[in-house]
């Protein structure tokens, strides 16, 4: 059922998402055309659009994809959704899953987009070529490696925050408060996840020690990044960064903990208007 | 006849408002029963309740021994009140869904009904008007093989004339071993087709008898009855 699910799922978003890549392969190929061309204006114009494009694609994504969450499960929609013979988990599954692939793949049009755009502006691969010098010189080139898995943890991080105050705002107590309930409870759950998140990042002694002494090394350790914090606004010039672990062990777990939220009352809990 | 659902002591609530209050039912296979009442009397609440769309009830709510689960929505064909289909799509991406999703929905049956009524599979739903996509949804339900059809208001907003298509649909393909559940308001235009109704208000069970029985025992039709006993 979920394979079936994932079909109609990609069906009826695909209608609207991948337009705007084409708009962004229109910008891109313009501003390739005119720099080749050498038409200064039309290469400045077409590679400026590119960049609005580009961050319009991952905004555009993230509406398309809450948008289509809320609607075929707590519009009329609903009404069929929840009355498949299939497991409210899996419709939840479905949606997480295409909606995360979107999102990535627009990630990946918007970087692509910006640069294009950067080219467009002048900036050549000499220039990017000696910025990653500078990061291999500290032997910092394998924090994309970090870089990474943590922007798709956070696209998957905010993708059940929003869910999570959509399937609130639907409980039969949040009715009266009606379009804006959704908002609020995300306001409030984004808050305190952003507040515990911080608390545990700084003050939990667990975290990844950086030494930026020579060939840069990190290794873990169990000092809190407090003292780390203090060195830099005190400004003394450290010798190490210590980043604070817990923070991200806390998304983890708070990833799994607002699904199965998610899931449990979309099982139990929802009443459809 | 074997009970397809049983229902006891059932009370939902949505806030401090009490909509059904202990209500105990059960209803057997091979019967056409109409749920009447006024408005706001809880008739779409127990429809939605044995959907397995409303899950926050007290008392026990079964359908062939089970709790509304992924199971008993397997066995249920139900039509709501509102259009539930996609407007942006086209009538037949509806019936590919139900094609894909119920393994007993037939999808030749539903296409020669799509023909008998004039709709035209290619037409966005969106463009259609409200008796159009009311057929549209009607046609998909009824052209289920399910033991359960729930059917709320499926002649609200309609024209005399589509109403009686819409019983045929209706009455042309319920099968024998099926419950039909339908709730109305329009109760002279469906009265024909009830083998039992139930009258619901005041949160209760105000009626429960076989219309044969209605017409022995009071003299009255079901809606001389209705009238009778919602008299404002």
């Amino acid at each position: 059922m979920l394979r079936k699910l994932l079909k109609y799922e990609i069906k009826d978003t695909a209608r609207v998402i991948p337009f705007f890549y084409l708009i962004a392969m229109f910008f891109a190929v313009m501003a390739l055309v005119a720099k080749q061309l050498n038409l200064g204006w039309l290469t400045g114009t077409s590679s400026f659009i590119l960049i609005l494009v580009g961050i319009a694609v991952v905004i555009i994504t993230f509406v398309v994809v809450v948008m289509r969450f809320y609607k075929n499960l707590y519009s009329n929609e609903g009404y069929l959704m929840f009355t498949l013979p299939v497991k409210p988990q899996l419709l939840l599954a479905s949606k997480t899953i295409v909606a995360f692939t979107w999102i990535v793949i627009s990630f990946v049009v918007a970087i692509v987009a910006i640069c294009v755009s950067l080219y467009g502006f002048g900036v050549n691969g000499t220039m990017l070529a000696e910025i990653m010098s500078e990061f291999e010189k500290y032997g910092l080139e394998k924090v994309i490696y970090f870089l990474i898995p943590m922007i798709l943890l956070s696209i998957l991080y905010l993708l059940a925050q929003i869910f999570f105050s959509i399937t609130v705002a639907n409980r039969p107590a949040f009715y009266g408060m009606g379009a804006a309930s959704a908002f609020l409870v995300f306001l409030a759950t984004y808050v305190i996840l952003q507040i515990v998140q911080s608390v545990l990042t700084i003050f939990v002694p667990f975290s990844i020690e950086l030494n930026l002494v020579g060939n840069v090394s990190a290794s873990l350790s169990t000092k809190n990044m407090l003292g780390s914090l203090l060195e830099n606004i005190n400004g003394l010039t450290p010798t190490n960064i210590t980043i604070g672990l817990s923070g991200y062990v806390f998304v983890v777990i708070m990833i799994c903990v607002l699904f199965y939220l998610i899931g449990r009352m979309m099982n139990r809990k929802v009443s459809l208007r | 006849m074997s009970k397809i659902i049983e229902i006891s002591s059932l009370q939902k609530k949505y806030g401090s408002k009490t909509v059904l209050d202990n209500i105990s039912l059960s209803f057997e296979k091979g019967t056409i029963v109409g749920l009447l009442g006024p408005n706001g009397c809880g008739k779409t609440s127990l429809i939605k309740i044995i959907a397995g769309l409303i899950n926050d009830y007290r008392g026990k709510v079964t359908i062939d021994g089970n709790i509304p689960n992924e199971y008993t929505k397997s066995l249920i064909s139900y039509l709501p009140e509102k259009t539930y289909l996609s407007e942006n799509n086209k009538a037949e991406y509806a019936l590919d869904f139900f094609e894909d999703f119920y393994a007993d929905f037939d999808r030749k049956k539903a296409e020669e009904m799509f023909k008998q009524f004039k709709l035209d599979p290619q037409q966005k739903i969106k463009s259609m008007s409200k008796g159009m996509q009311e057929k549209v949804q009607l046609i998909l339900v009824m052209s289920r093989k399910a033991k359960v059809y729930l059917l709320d208001e499926p002649l609200g907003g309609l024209d005399p004339a589509s109403r009686k298509a819409m019983l045929d649909i209706i009455l042309n393909n319920y099968s024998e071993d099926s419950l039909v559940l339908l709730s109305t308001h329009l109760i002279n235009d469906v009265e024909r087709i009830f083998d039992r109704v139930i009258m619901i208000g005041e949160s209760k069970v105000l009626i429960d008898d076989t219309v044969d029985n209605i017409r022995q025992t009071t003299g009255k039709s079901v809606e001389g009855l209705f009238e009778e006993v919602f008299k404002c």
